[in-house]
């Protein structure tokens, strides 16, 4: 999987995944890429790249015990899969090379 | 799709009813989503998550902004449910899903239509049907409702019924409260329409036409211009009147049209038009010729030619006309108003004066005398005197009325 192949959302939400590690699921993911890009994903959206993302083999899934706070329905939880981890690898080397002799001036600070 | 409204119970046992891989009963959401073909776990997924956050928030900011969220939410996520359900439905889910999606873009147009053509409250009244500029003009003698309307502020037009009238100023008209109009004399009176807060002022111009005196013909020839339609509204006091709301209608427009007050000729043939002003209303033959250059050799179905006619000063010409037949002959000038030529015909003619009077010379005027020409041997001469215009300009029209 080359990281040109990833769309900024498939990319993002796949970091939020391998931030979140065992927590990672719909809800949560939501809330980290709201606190991280200040922007309310809807959650159908992050499901539909979620299954984009495991379609395409960077993601697996299963289903948790049902939980009351649901409504009696399961969280499904998300982990990395090598192809995974190393599409988030060719992304950031991907970065790395385009951001390669741009001038400092307009480098971002870093954080 | 509610919000739930109470904390999530304990599974329950098992439903005949489409379940979750954790044996809970599906709710009617739940079932639909499926039954149109999303994905199970995709629903399971995206359901439980919207149930979490919207407990969360109910407990934090309150029901009312928690049910909010949770329905602007799932409008957002509705996109992606029909998404999820064009990419794992089987054909039979996607035809139902197609089906649901013209139900709601059905409802979604009855909707925008309803909003569009509801009608609001009254905001003005308009006085006539059309260009009103010169206020109401009433051609009628018998009484006659005021063509006023009522129009909400998108302009839909609403129920009159409501309208009250009233005499203002002006000439004596006769007003009823509910706006019939009799017009007695010619005259202008100013008259109140009024609705709830809304009023107008409305001229009304009384114009009642007593008689429409009508030419009982026109003929015309193909390609030629438009003319005037030969008629004239008589008021109460014998005068013309000159501002007229009325209608014409052509019988048959493949052979002449209107244009405005006036008549072209588009076929050759025969038709009429029908004048209505007021309670009045007249009758006019049209006849549109054909253009011949001479009256020999006329088939006999050619039933309406005419001939060329222009004459200097000192000119004559002179034509024998067919003797197969009974025709009418009638001279159309082309410059409306000018003198016509000297006609004379030889042979067993008749012709005869608007009034009636036997004449042998044609025409005095334009329409008011024609000749009636029979059997074999006539003759028609059209001569220009050395006086008058400088050249005479028109048409001889012959119509045949009996084959022999």
């Amino acid at each position: 999987m080359s990281a040109q192949s990833l769309g900024s959302l498939e990319l993002t939400i796949l970091l939020a995944v391998a931030r979140l590690g065992d927590e990672a699921y719909g809800l949560a993911i939501r809330r980290d890429l709201a606190e991280r890009t200040g922007r309310e994903y809807a959650v159908g959206a992050i499901y539909t790249t979620l299954q984009r993302l495991e379609d395409k083999g960077l993601v697996t899934s299963h289903a948790s015990e049902p939980l009351p706070v649901r409504g009696g329905r399961s969280r499904r939880h998300y982990a990395l899969t090598g192809a995974g981890t190393r599409a988030l690898h060719a992304a950031e080397r991907h970065a790395a090379s385009i951001w390669a002799g741009v001038g400092t001036t307009i480098r971002p600070e870093p954080a | 799709m509610e919000p739930p409204r109470t904390p999530p119970a304990a599974p329950t046992p098992a439903r005949a009813t489409t379940r979750t891989a954790a044996s809970r009963p599906a709710s009617p959401a739940e079932n639909l989503l499926r039954a149109l073909g999303a994905d199970p776990s995709f629903v399971e997924a995206v359901l439980g998550d919207l149930a979490e956050e919207y407990a969360l928030r109910a407990a934090r900011d309150g029901g009312a902004a928690a049910r909010w969220w949770y329905a602007c939410e799932t409008l957002r996520s509705a996109p992606h449910f029909v998404l999820s359900a064009i990419r794992q439905g089987d054909p039979r889910a996607r035809v139902r899903l197609a089906a649901c999606g013209a139900v709601v873009a059905l409802a979604l147009t009855l909707a925008v239509t309803a909003v569009l053509i509801r009608d609001g409250a009254p905001a003005r009244l308009v006085a006539g049907v059309g260009d009103a500029a010169d206020g109401i003009v009433i051609n009628n003698l018998l009484p006659v409702q005021l063509p006023v309307r009522v129009l909400d502020a998108a302009g839909h037009a609403l129920a009159t019924d409501s309208v009250r009238y009233r005499w203002e100023s002006g000439a004596r008209v006769s007003v009823s409260a509910s706006g019939v109009v009799t017009c007695t004399e010619r005259g202008d009176a100013m008259v109140r329409a009024s609705l709830g807060p809304i009023a107008t002022d409305v001229e009304v111009r009384c114009r009642p036409v007593r008689q429409i005196d009508a030419s009982t013909w026109i003929s015309l020839v193909a390609g030629e211009p438009a003319r005037h339609l030969p008629f004239e509204a008589i008021g109460l006091d014998g005068r013309p009147v000159m501002q007229l709301r009325g209608e014409a209608r052509v019988l048959d427009s493949a052979v002449a049209a209107l244009d405005g007050a006036s008549i072209r000729p588009r076929a050759v043939g025969e038709t009429a038009v029908v004048v209505k002003i007021g309670d009045r209303g007249a009758r006019i033959r049209v006849l549109v010729h054909e253009p011949v250059n001479t009256f020999a050799g006329l088939r006999p179905d050619q039933r309406l030619v005419a001939v060329p006619v222009r004459l200097a000063r000192g000119d004559t010409v002179h034509w024998a006309l067919p003797n197969d037949g009974v025709f009418w002959l009638k001279y159309v000038t082309r410059r409306p108003g000018e003198p016509p030529p000297t006609i004379t015909l030889d042979g067993p003619v008749g012709c005869f004066r608007g009034d009636g009077g036997r004449v042998y010379r044609l025409p005095i005027d334009e329409y008011g005398t024609y000749c009636v020409a029979h059997g074999a041997g006539v003759s028609v001469t059209v001569a220009h005197g050395r006086v008058g215009a400088p050249v005479v300009d028109g048409w001889l029209a012959l119509e045949r009325v009996e084959q022999r």
